[in-house]
């Protein structure tokens, strides 16, 4: 254990640490990841529980399902940009160890690599980063992981936050972040981020050290009581559901009451609040939870059989607002047209590649990182053919143009396509809905024994 | 240029117009820039397309808002009552009471 290393400083006691203003390197990679990011998913929703969020040293928690998507996520999203715990596996990646070690990045050795590599070096560094009022963060299962739940977490969260206390670090507070993806292999998907209140340490520090014992990271106890209390916070933030099938049913549910309470229930609903909703209905009793997610199921079985979703079915699929909607949507697309081709000529060959990428058989979380890797490759280097083509055609000033407006092409597809997909399910909503005409009713019937049902099992 | 056809120019011209003119608007209006700094920006954003470039890269992003406001009052009452439920400050059957009652104010 790094207790009583000469090597460490301690500077310790920064009672008064500020969040310094955010350094230029910090700025661009904010910038970055927040490009890159609002490029990947369609929506970001961020829950942020009471407390504050941007002060003092802090070690942020997070569940760990979507490979290099997470981290990139929290890096767009924390009120100040973390430093990374991670395996020095990462390190090991060319590329990768520099954009780490850029990143402000700590490698982690596994215990097995152990010997002439301790974890010393990392726990001093994570104690001086503390003492100066930095943000860590870490995935405390360890593993990127497919279930929607949280594998049983690792002490060293725990440990580094303990030893910086004894090293005279205070302030620190524990931050939970849980992420929930719609669908984390797929692009432009939607994900929320629930930011849970924060563990303060000093305040609580009774809770895990016994009086009269060792406060550092080597008492066994308070470690082990630490990392309980993590555990608990993090599955509060965090998806935690029995399988795949009961996070999508009780996360309808959730969706499904939402839009009952909605003004306009087309809308998209907040999703932060639907993940927290459905968090709620993952802690209900066993059957509750089970007659819940069995009722949603059939439900959604049956619309899809139409054609249908929720939203179309409650809207009626009538009304100025809602025809108002749909026209925008298809003005929308004919104005985009001209530019949505321009960008569908030059990104069509890297999208393709990066489905095929997509096809391989691959765990989902290892998925996860693979296709946004390919992605940033296969796209950068499709761009810098473009501009590289622009300028042999037309010199300077159209490689210029070219670096403008790439990007707005880009922009433009995206829209364009998503215009056009909700066109057609609209259209196909609208059969359906005709056809199901005489089942009106007892749809909506056994959709407010559906909504009921959520609301019992909160 | 030899060879660009109507077609290709508008689809050029139309949004690299923008974007400049976009640059040139969003220098001038920008309240975190003032003085000789606001001067210096607008004389590189006046330099179409390599100007505009330098400007949009350079620029900080408005802080980004992360998250969708709740649409509608039964919404942010419901939302509100769970973070009391949350907190433990509302009873279970309190809670599903009271959401029930929402509800009774549905359309369908």
């Amino acid at each position: 254990m790094a207790n009583g290393d000469p090597a460490l400083s301690q500077r310790g006691v920064m009672a008064a640490a500020s969040p310094s203003a955010p350094t230029r390197r910090e700025r661009v990679v904010r910038k970055l990841a927040t490009l890159i990011v609002w490029g990947v998913y369609r929506r970001v929703d961020v829950y942020r529980a009471d407390g504050d969020h941007a002060a003092g040293p802090r070690m942020s928690v997070a569940n760990h399902f979507g490979g290099f998507a997470d981290p990139l996520l929290l890096m767009a999203v924390l009120p100040r940009l973390p430093r990374i715990i991670a395996r020095d596996v990462i390190w090991k990646i060319p590329v990768a160890g520099s954009v780490m070690n850029w990143l402000g990045g700590i490698p982690v050795h596994k215990p097995r690599d152990k010997g002439e590599r301790s974890n010393d070096v990392m726990f001093a560094e994570a104690y001086d980063a503390l003492a100066d009022g930095a943000h860590l963060m870490i995935f405390p299962e360890g593993v990127t992981r497919d279930d929607p739940s949280i594998a049983p977490i690792k002490t060293g969260a725990a440990r580094i936050v303990l030893g910086a206390r004894s090293h005279g670090v205070d302030r620190i507070q524990i931050a939970p972040a849980g992420i929930h993806y719609e669908d984390k292999a797929a692009l432009r998907s939607a994900v929320s981020i629930q930011l849970g209140r924060p563990i303060d340490i000093d305040g609580s520090i009774t809770r895990y050290v016994a009086p009269g014992t060792d406060p550092g990271p080597s008492n066994r106890d308070a470690v082990r009581k630490l990392t309980d209390e993590i555990d608990e916070q993090l599955r509060r933030a965090a998806p935690d559901f029995a399988d795949w099938a009961e996070a999508r049913a009780l996360t309808h549910g959730a969706e499904m009451l939402l839009r009952s309470l909605a003004d306009d229930p087309t809308e998209p609903v907040p999703i932060a609040t639907r993940d927290r909703i459905a968090g709620q209905l993952g802690r209900a009793p066993g059957e509750q939870k089970a007659t819940t997610a069995a009722a949603v199921t059939s439900y959604d079985r049956d619309l899809a059989a139409l054609g249908l979703t929720d939203a179309w079915f409650l809207s009626g699929m009538t009304g100025r607002r809602f025809l108002g909607k749909l026209l925008w949507s298809l003005v929308l697309a004919i104005a985009l047209l001209p530019f949505a081709i321009a960008g569908a000529v030059i990104n069509w060959f890297p999208y393709l590649v990066v489905k095929a990428v997509g096809l391989l058989r691959f765990a989902p979380a290892v998925m996860a990182t693979i296709k946004p890797m390919a992605a940033i490759v296969v796209f950068g280097a499709t761009w810098g053919f473009t501009v590289w083509a622009a300028f042999r055609s037309f010199g300077l000033e159209g490689a210029a143009l070219a670096v403008l407006l790439i990007p707005v092409y880009l922009v433009a597809v995206i829209v364009f396509t998503e215009r056009a997909v909700h066109l057609w399910r609209a259209f196909r909503a609208w059969r359906g809905l005709r056809r199901a005409a005489d089942m009106r009713d007892t749809l909506a019937a056994r959709r407010r024994e559906v909504v009921a049902e959520v609301v019992n099992a909160l | 240029m030899n060879d660009v056809t109507l077609l290709e120019a508008v689809v050029v011209a139309i949004p690299a117009l923008i974007l400049i003119g976009y640059t040139l608007v969003d220098v001038v209006r920008r309240p975190d820039l003032t003085g000789p700094r606001k001067a210096a920006w607008l004389i590189v954003a006046v330099i179409p397309v390599i100007g505009t470039i330098l400007y949009l890269l350079a620029r900080p992003l408005s802080p980004a808002r992360w998250g969708s406001a709740p649409s509608g009052a039964r919404v942010a009452r419901f939302v509100e009552m769970l973070e009391r439920r949350e907190r433990g400050d509302l009873p279970k059957h309190e809670f599903v009471a009271a959401t029930h009652q929402l509800l009774d104010q549905d359309r369908l």
